[in-house]
């Protein structure tokens, strides 16, 4: 029979004792999501488990400012998605990767082959889009739709004025459905 | 917003926020009664689910590797050199402090054996002397000793603890080790180099659900 898994508050306990195999577990079970978000903002996987890895250790570090009343999760999602913000910021243009083939899921594929492929284009069409937008335009878009965080918390996260975040959602999307006009 | 249907339409922004939940009260109320009157903001409705239903159809790959293992082993290694940091700290505050230690009695003997030696006998006295001499140039309020020009003969002290080794290997080498704590102490105490975002300082305003 399996055990229940602890709840997030009492595995961030354990980790504030001292237990880093506690922390381990929370790795684990935020690390798909962790690295979602951080594939979204690079595009690159490589990269993206590399900033990824460092998220759960800046939020190890960071972990006597996390809040025992609110889930874990979408904390750290939040600071992977700040670090991959830095880093799209002081670095480089982007660069689309192109390892579709080794786990790249796009949409769930449709009932025929021919429907499976046209959707996985859809999405990848979507995708590289989603990726082509200004890096501040990708963090609100990551955070508002795949994180679902609201207009408060990703002012929050990024530190802007809820009129910013409103301003950049506006422009983001209008930019999406220019850039996917006749894909729909 | 206006009253009549044909008249207005609903701004692509007001259709977000609709979408987003962030349209509330009377206002989400009243683009809903708005859009099923008014074909050309319904048609607007559909496009932006449509392009919100496609965002979402982005998934990310799946993770091939487990971070866990690379993350705990690193934690482990910081924790493991930061125990060896404070024992090299504590060296070094313990090393440190002799060395003061030493310098301090060091010092203590030299002054004793100065205040006991001839020549710093000399030495006050040249000074008086001195002083006697400045004070005749001075106006004549300040003149409260005698003016007396004398010749003050060479000073030559001897200093033959201070010329010794000891001393000053003992300063230099308290210096630098205190100077040694002081900067491995901020060392450790340093962020690691990453740039701090506001997300760090807190989740407060935390999204519900996992």
């Amino acid at each position: 029979m399996n055990m229940p898994e602890d709840d997030d508050g009492v595995v961030v306990s354990r980790v504030r004792q001292g237990d880093l195999e506690a922390y381990g577990e929370l790795v684990r079970r935020y690390q798909g999501s962790v690295f979602g978000v951080c594939y979204r903002l690079l595009g690159e996987r490589q990269e993206a488990e590399d900033l990824a890895q460092d998220a759960f250790l800046r939020g190890y570090q960071r972990l006597d400012t996390f809040d025992l009343a609110y889930p874990f999760g979408p904390w750290i999602r939040r600071v992977a998605a700040n670090l991959c913000l830095n880093r799209l910021q002081r670095n480089r243009p982007v660069t689309l990767g192109l390892d579709d083939e080794h786990g790249w899921r796009g949409a769930p594929p449709g009932p025929t082959p021919e429907g499976a492929t046209e959707r996985r284009q859809e999405a990848e069409a979507v995708r590289q889009a989603v990726i082509s937008l200004p890096p501040m335009y990708r963090a609100v878009i990551e955070l508002r739709h795949y994180q679902e965080a609201s207009y408060d918390e990703i002012a929050s996260t990024l530190g802007l004025p809820l009129s910013d975040v409103k301003s950049h959602l506006y422009r983001a999307r209008r930019m999406l459905a220019r850039r996917l006009k006749g894909h729909a | 917003m206006h009253d009549h249907p044909s008249t207005w339409h609903l701004g692509d922004e007001a259709i977000y926020d609709y979408l987003d939940r962030s349209l509330g009260g009377q206002a989400r109320i009243e683009a809903e009664r708005h859009v099923q009157s008014c074909p050309e903001c319904a048609l607007r409705l559909r496009e932006a689910q449509a392009l919100f239903a496609q965002i979402a159809s982005v998934a990310a790959p799946r993770l091939a590797t487990d971070l866990a293992s690379g993350v705990v082993a690193s934690l482990q290694a910081a924790r493991k050199a930061s125990v060896r940091w404070q024992w090299v700290l504590a060296g070094q505050a313990a090393a440190a402090t002799a060395a003061l230690a030493a310098l301090g009695v060091h010092l203590q003997r030299w002054v004793e054996q100065v205040l006991h030696d001839p020549a710093f006998a000399a030495v006050r006295q040249a000074g008086a002397l001195l002083l006697a001499d400045v004070s005749g140039w001075l106006p004549p309020f300040l003149d409260l000793v005698p003016s007396s020009p004398m010749r003050i003969a060479p000073l030559r002290l001897s200093l033959p603890h201070l010329q010794g080794p000891v001393s000053g290997w003992a300063a230099l080498a308290g210096t630098a080790l205190l100077l040694g704590v002081l900067g491995n102490a901020l060392l450790l105490r340093s962020p690691g180099g990453v740039v701090p975002t506001k997300a760090d300082r807190g989740n407060g305003a935390a999204a519900p659900g996992r």
